[in-house]
């Protein structure tokens, strides 16, 4: 009868902690909503990699194959769940205010401040870097760049990337209240709507690609599939593949890309303190994100005394869509319940999705020489 | 900086390996040697948030000063 037993007495310490991480994951998938997509097979995953002698790890293992092939090889599907994510995409808003652009240049500084704590905090500086991606508030980009950096610690930051995502409506509204008074965010920005030509829609993605290719090459993979995604949406001839791309193409990836970053979730790498200092670092870079976003706005604010944007759309320049324009509006008319800032937020949020995988694709650069 | 392991497998640098946070509480030597590696992270970091951060607006400005273009092109035609 010994053989009923040698699996649960070969059951670590570590790895009952991790059943508890799992069952922690799935609890807030599904009784909280957060990023349910993500954290449910995260969380199911963390449990299947830690049953000893696992038969999804290891040389045959199913999800170590899914790990080497899906991730490993070339980040396949971080990358093909760009070219969903760029379709879902409408740049619209944004391109009728090009001014905003700067604001997802401007809180991306959460992801540096935070490279620079986690080397304060003697994290090796490629380690340091990918834990700083989380501040790009964009799930794929994390994994991406912590993958390429070969950072020991591509679990953590997945499970803080999209966990601190789901919490934006908490995190945002405290650190934007650091920074803002009242009169701050009852500020009013008239909205004049304006048609964006269709040849413009066409020529967004490509321009967007050819630039920051030539700038941060590195940034090529993601920025390109990303705008092939929006190519695809707005090119007019092509619906269908929109369609499959925003919906069977991202869905397909999203079930299977929790499950497989659980391949980075055993117990061995994921039991330690770092974890915990990790989670710590994701929510500072995502505070700092905020603040900078919305301080970058007041000192801009100054110099086009004019034309002034409302501080707080500054913060919308992360890349969580649409959680982020949802809380500057709610933010807005909680001070002023006339004030509609949503579509500002909007253009803002969008450019942050841009600014994250350049950002991205830059820290990568800077490792490639 | 050494390029050529990232899409090799990862050896942890010296510096990350004597900087195990754990041993925060091990003898002074360990502290004295990661402090070295440390000042050294420090300084890389310092490096990436300058080009990083010039790198992005540069991109996103230059974008903005394309679509800003091209928005006078559409409203000329009209």
């Amino acid at each position: 009868m010994d053989f009923l037993w040698e699996g649960l007495l070969a059951i670590t310490w570590q790895q009952y902690i991790m059943y508890a991480v799992g069952a922690v994951l799935i609890w807030l998938a599904i009784e909280k909503g957060f990023e349910p997509a993500l954290l449910m097979p995260m969380g199911f995953g963390a449990i299947l990699v830690n049953l000893p002698l696992s038969g999804v790890m290891g040389e045959h293992g199913i999800i170590q194959w899914l790990f080497d092939v899906g991730i490993e090889a070339a980040e396949a599907m971080p990358i093909l769940l760009f070219i969903g994510i760029g379709a879902m995409i409408d740049f619209g808003p944004l391109l009728t205010n090009p001014k905003l652009f700067l604001c997802g240049a401007a809180a991306q500084a959460g992801i540096f401040l935070t490279i620079i704590i986690a080397s304060l905090l003697n994290f090796d500086i490629k380690d340091a870097a990918s834990i700083g991606i989380i501040g790009a508030a964009d799930g794929p980009t994390s994994i991406l760049v912590s993958q390429q950096l070969q950072s020991n610690y591509i679990g953590a930051i997945a499970v803080a990337a999209y966990s601190y995502m789901a919490l934006v409506p908490i995190i945002q509204p405290f650190a934007i209240k650091l920074v803002t008074t009242k009169k701050d965010r009852a500020m009013r920005m008239p909205y004049k709507g304006g048609t964006v030509s269709r040849r413009t829609r066409i020529l967004f993605p490509i321009i967007v690609t050819v630039i920051a290719g030539l700038v941060a090459p590195a940034s090529v993979a993601l920025v390109g599939f990303l705008m092939f995604g929006n190519l695809i949406r707005e090119c007019g001839v092509l619906e269908t593949l929109s369609k499959t791309a925003q919906n069977e193409l991202a869905n397909l990836i999203t079930l299977l890309l929790g499950i497989t970053i659980a391949a980075s979730m055993k117990a061995d790498q994921f039991v330690k303190v770092e974890t915990l200092m990790i989670m710590g670092l994701g929510l500072v870079a995502f505070v700092l994100d905020s603040v900078v976003g919305v301080l970058f706005v007041k000192v801009l604010n100054i110099f086009t005394p004019k034309n002034k944007i409302n501080p707080m759309v500054g913060a919308a320049g992360i890349s969580a869509f649409p959680m982020s324009s949802r809380v500057i509006e709610k933010m807005g008319q909680e001070a002023d319940p006339q004030n509609h800032l949503l579509m500002h937020a909007v253009a803002a949020n969008v450019s942050g999705q841009i600014a994250s995988v350049v950002a991205g694709g830059v820290v990568l650069q800077y490792f490639m020489g | 900086m050494d390029n050529q392991n990232i899409n090799n497998q990862f050896t942890p640098s010296p510096a990350g390996d004597i900087g195990v946070i754990g041993g925060a509480d091990g003898p002074t030597a360990i502290i004295t040697s990661s402090s070295v590696g440390m000042a050294e992270n420090l300084g890389a970091s310092v490096e990436i948030l300058g080009q990083g951060m010039a790198s992005i607006f540069v991109v996103l400005g230059l974008i903005a000063v394309v679509v800003a273009l091209m928005k006078k092109l559409d409203n000329k035609k009209k």
